[in-house]
């Protein structure tokens, strides 16, 4: 219990620093942000007028008690370039990054975790090979680059699958999607609109291959080595002694043991994945976070970055968290001491 | 160095980093044609595909794409050089201060580099970029902003380690100085991590670079930078596929062969998982 | 009395590709009385574990066996038919307690794992594991049941490892160092425990250590290993106190004893050859005081009272 507030409080002082700097980042730089406020034709009064009615006039550790208190009330303030509430934004958004990243991580878990147990199963064979090349091809590849070239070959010269979008376009008209969770395939499902769930699913599989790349390669050589190297250990070798079959011996013993430094890559992972998302969805008009996260950079929108970073600093704490607990719950080593 | 042809696969990676650098040192000397690799356009060769002219196509303005290529190597090794060059040294000089000074100086050090390592690393480079200004100097400046914590770290978690060892409570009795030997003992046990190290994020960077500049904020045109180049091809992928598919191609076989030299590298040094 | 367990002539290359690239056994001979301890002892590398890792049948696929093992009624065994007793009829206690553990399951987990392996009944289980920890000596049977291996010192880990092999009634009991990881006293209780469970129960035990005088406690005969052979074997007392090896002298000789308080520990000259190269003759001959031309060709065993030496200049 212990450990997990020790965890909890580093994780807020790291929230606290990171919304700090991004502030501090937003109002020290060279361009002065009112600027983007009012446009290039006003005067300098103007200028000056707006600085005091946003605050800017106040030292920085003012500004930043007065952003916290706002952020913590809910206002992330607007963006500049949709003119909404960047927190409303994000809200709208972030169910399509959300199912993405799902589809996704299921993907290179099940997969590297599968392929990487195979590699380590046939060590030095064939396969083994086929299998490292593909792993270390994947966290090699830029996602910006697969995401083009499977756009190209499966849905300009083949055909298969969607190049764009999440849905058709129609499928507002046709078969709608009524909104329970806000997560459109999960709420297709749940309200019997299976029509939908295909065209979701259709239009998922290329971005959610493209994104899973990188975790792929990662996940899949962590369980290879770490499986090879647990079925090195003594109490294997044990187990073989007494007669335990080599069908228990992997599967019971060996593939839990290996597990916990799985979990923590996926972890590590998952992380890549959300500033994977930035150039997936991209690619893939996927109307999610990372696309809005993308044009905000370009436009230089202060309210929507700061709202952005706030969101992926805590997502990643988030993520780290619950990596932390599986992996002391698998590996008892952990917690006590 | 015989490591590096250990097998097929390492081999072909070792011959394709060579064959980068060597583009990237000789690039106007060996491009088929060095004015358009350096920028210049031909607006009348347009959109050519692969062919006997051109191997790999021109591009939308003309411009012979394998010579873009082979002139795109330079600022790509560059930027992986100077960005993992300074991180690497900033990173070491402030573990190593934050070793030997111990107490609050220490510990500052220690909580900015996780405070940065606590963010997905893409992003923050992403960010500080777009308050710097969209360019190729500013990209190194963020990108070296991401990347020196993890050095910091290693160098700091090994003086530690060092510090508390006998040999050098023995050496400080001897009457030789803890600087020193902590200095020539941490330099000596860091040298394997850090050169694997190093080399894994020579590839990380490029990709990383190359990320920077697709989305628009790291090479600005009309330089030859591979991310830049896949960007300028990304509506034309369907009819002129070459652009896009050839400058890509080209960081990802940059980003694999160090990444597999870095592999083949670590396996070199640290042959304790022992192949059979 | 009956054999429990036999080797004639137990050779082990491993190859590459048909290579041979290493031939640590060249030629082991043995030979366990039901109820009787026999000890293996000789230095790091000489072959002792290995010559128990081939009776198991849990060669890796790069060796290759010859000679014969023979186990009790069945008679010649081979590997496959080894891995149906093994873990039932021979079981092996192993030199590391701590990582002979697997870390993340719980001592009882383990256990249990082993005697649901040998189909005990599932509601007698839990009585048989309280039985068996009580006859090492571990009252508290339910903590130490709950416990993960780390949470238990490595004297009690060795207990619950014996506790582990006894559960299956085995004929042979292999015990591979059991105490070199241990505290001395810890290392002596452990000893005595198992003799005394060697009584009890009677099982025969093949004990291997590097460590003469904690085989000497418990082996009714000891053999003398070097480069993959046994160079001398015979009834324990009469091998401590007459050996007839030159190896063995020089083994014996390197103990520290009260006795030899005034005295300089001798150590042999020389190391252990390298099994990469193909031995011809008598292996120690390179580090042996009375080494002879003879030397260069594989001695003869002689027997002398009831021991049986390997050596040319033997007797003399």
């Amino acid at each position: 219990m212990k450990i997990l507030w020790n965890r909890l409080s580093s994780a807020l002082l790291v929230l606290f620093a990171a919304s700090f700097v991004t502030f501090t980042l937003a109002r020290v730089i060279p361009s002065d942000p009112s600027l983007a406020y009012i446009g290039p034709k006003a005067t300098a009064a103007d200028a000056a007028q707006l600085r005091i009615t946003l605050g800017l006039d106040q030292p920085i550790p003012v500004q930043y008690i007065k952003y916290l208190g706002e952020t913590l009330h809910g206002n992330w303030g607007y963006s500049l370039s949709t003119k909404q509430p960047v927190l409303q934004e994000i809200i709208d958004r972030l169910p399509a990054t959300l199912e993405l990243v799902f589809f996704a991580m299921s993907f290179a878990l099940i997969c590297g975790v599968a392929m990487g147990v195979y590699a380590a199963k046939y060590r030095g064979r064939i396969q083994d090979s086929i299998i490292r090349i593909l792993a270390i091809a994947g966290v090699s590849m830029p996602a910006f680059w697969l995401g083009l070239l499977l756009q190209m070959l499966f849905a300009g010269r083949l055909t298969w699958f969607p190049a764009t979008g999440q849905f058709d376009i129609d499928l507002k008209y046709d078969n709608p999607i009524t909104k329970i969770t806000g997560f459109p395939i999960f709420d297709s499902i749940v309200t019997g609109n299976f029509a939908a769930t295909v065209n979701g699913l259709h239009h998922m599989v290329l971005p959610a291959l493209t994104l899973s790349a990188y975790s792929f390669g990662l996940i899949s050589r962590m369980a290879r080595a770490n499986l090879l190297e647990v079925m090195s250990q003594d109490y294997i070798k044990v187990a073989r002694a007494y007669g335990l079959s080599e069908r228990i011996v992997f599967f019971k013993l060996a593939l839990r043991n290996a597990l916990p430094p799985i979990v923590t890559i996926t972890g590590l992972s998952t992380a890549y994945l959300i500033t994977g998302t930035f150039f997936v969805e991209q690619v893939y008009n996927w109307p999610g976070i990372g696309s809005f996260a993308v044009n905000s950079l370009i436009s230089i929108d202060y309210p929507a970055i700061m709202g952005i970073t706030l969101l992926a600093a805590i997502g990643y704490l988030v993520i780290n968290f619950i990596v932390d607990l599986i992996h002391a719950k698998l590996d008892p080593r952990v917690w006590m001491r | 160095m015989s490591f590096l042809f250990k097998d097929k696969l390492t081999g072909t990676a070792t011959v394709m980093m060579l064959i980068f650098i060597v583009a990237a040192i000789f690039g106007p000397w060996i491009s088929p044609n060095a004015k358009e690799g350096a920028g210049a356009t031909n607006v009348d060769n347009s959109y050519i595909g692969p062919g006997w002219q051109h191997l790999l196509g021109t591009d939308e303005l003309g411009r012979d794409l394998l010579s873009r290529i082979i002139y795109g190597a330079r600022p790509a090794l560059l930027i992986a050089l100077a960005v993992v060059g300074f991180a690497a040294i900033i990173g070491t000089l402030l573990g190593l201060i934050a070793g030997y000074a111990g107490g609050w100086i220490d510990n500052l050090i220690m909580r900015v580099s996780e405070l940065f390592l606590s963010f997905p690393p893409l992003l923050l480079s992403l960010v500080a970029v777009t308050f710097l200004g969209p360019g190729l100097i500013n990209a190194l400046i963020a990108l070296i902003i991401s990347w020196w914590p993890w050095y910091a770290r290693l160098i700091r978690v090994e003086a530690s380690i060092i510090k508390s060892k006998p040999y050098v409570e023995i050496s400080a009795a001897m009457g030789v100085p803890d600087r020193i030997i902590i200095l020539r003992h941490i330099l000596r046990n860091v040298t394997t991590p850090l050169i694997v190290q190093i080399a894994a994020d020579l590839g990380t960077v490029i990709l990383a670079a190359g990320s920077l500049a697709f989305i628009g904020l790291g090479a600005q045109p009309p330089s030859a930078d591979w991310g830049l180049m896949v960007a300028q091809g990304r509506n034309l992928i369907f009819d002129q596929w070459w652009i896009s598919t050839f400058s890509g191609l080209a960081i990802f076989l940059a980003v694999l062969s160090f990444n597999i030299i870095g592999d083949a590298l670590r396996d070199h040094f640290d042959p304790r998982i022992a192949r059979q | 009395m009956s054999t429990v367990l036999k080797l004639t002539d137990l050779e082990v290359d491993f190859q590459i590709n048909g290579t041979v690239v290493n031939s640590p056994l060249r030629g082991m001979n043995l030979e366990i009385k039901a109820g009787k301890t026999l000890g293996i002892v000789g230095e790091t590398g000489c072959g002792k574990t290995l010559t128990a890792t081939a009776i198991m049948g849990l060669l890796p696929s790069s060796a290759v066996q010859r000679g014969r093992i023979e186990f009790a009624d069945r008679g010649e065994i081979t590997s496959k038919e080894m891995a149906e007793i093994r873990g039932s009829q021979i079981t092996m206690i192993f030199q590391n307690p701590a990582s002979a553990f697997n870390p993340i399951f719980t001592v009882g987990e383990q256990l249990k794992m082993v005697a649901q392996r040998r189909n005990i009944a599932r509601n007698q289980i839990d009585a048989l594991l309280v039985s068996r920890l009580a006859s090492v000596g571990l009252k508290e049977s339910k903590r130490v049941l709950d416990s993960y291996p780390h949470q238990l010192s490595g004297g009690m880990l060795q207990r619950c490892m014996i506790a582990m092999a006894l559960i299956s009634t085995p004929k042979l009991l292999i015990a591979d160092e059991p105490t070199t990881a241990l505290d001395a006293t810890i290392g002596d209780q452990v000893l005595t425990l198992m003799s005394t469970l060697q009584k009890r129960e009677g099982f025969a035990m093949l004990f291997i250590s590097h460590d003469v005088s904690a085989v000497a406690k418990v082996a009714d005969a000891i053999a003398v290993v070097y480069a993959g052979r046994i160079v001398e074997s015979g009834p324990t007392d009469q091998v401590m106190n007459w050996p007839q090896h030159p190896y063995t002298r020089g083994l014996l000789g390197a103990i520290p004893s009260a006795d030899k308080a005034r005295g300089t520990l001798v150590a042999i000259p020389g190391n252990v050859p390298s099994l990469l190269t193909s031995v011809v003759g008598c292996a120690f001959a390179e580090r042996c005081s009375l080494r002879s031309d003879k030397c260069s060709q594989e001695p003869p065993i002689v027997q002398i009272n009831s021991q049986s030496v390997a050596c040319w200049e033997v007797g003399k």
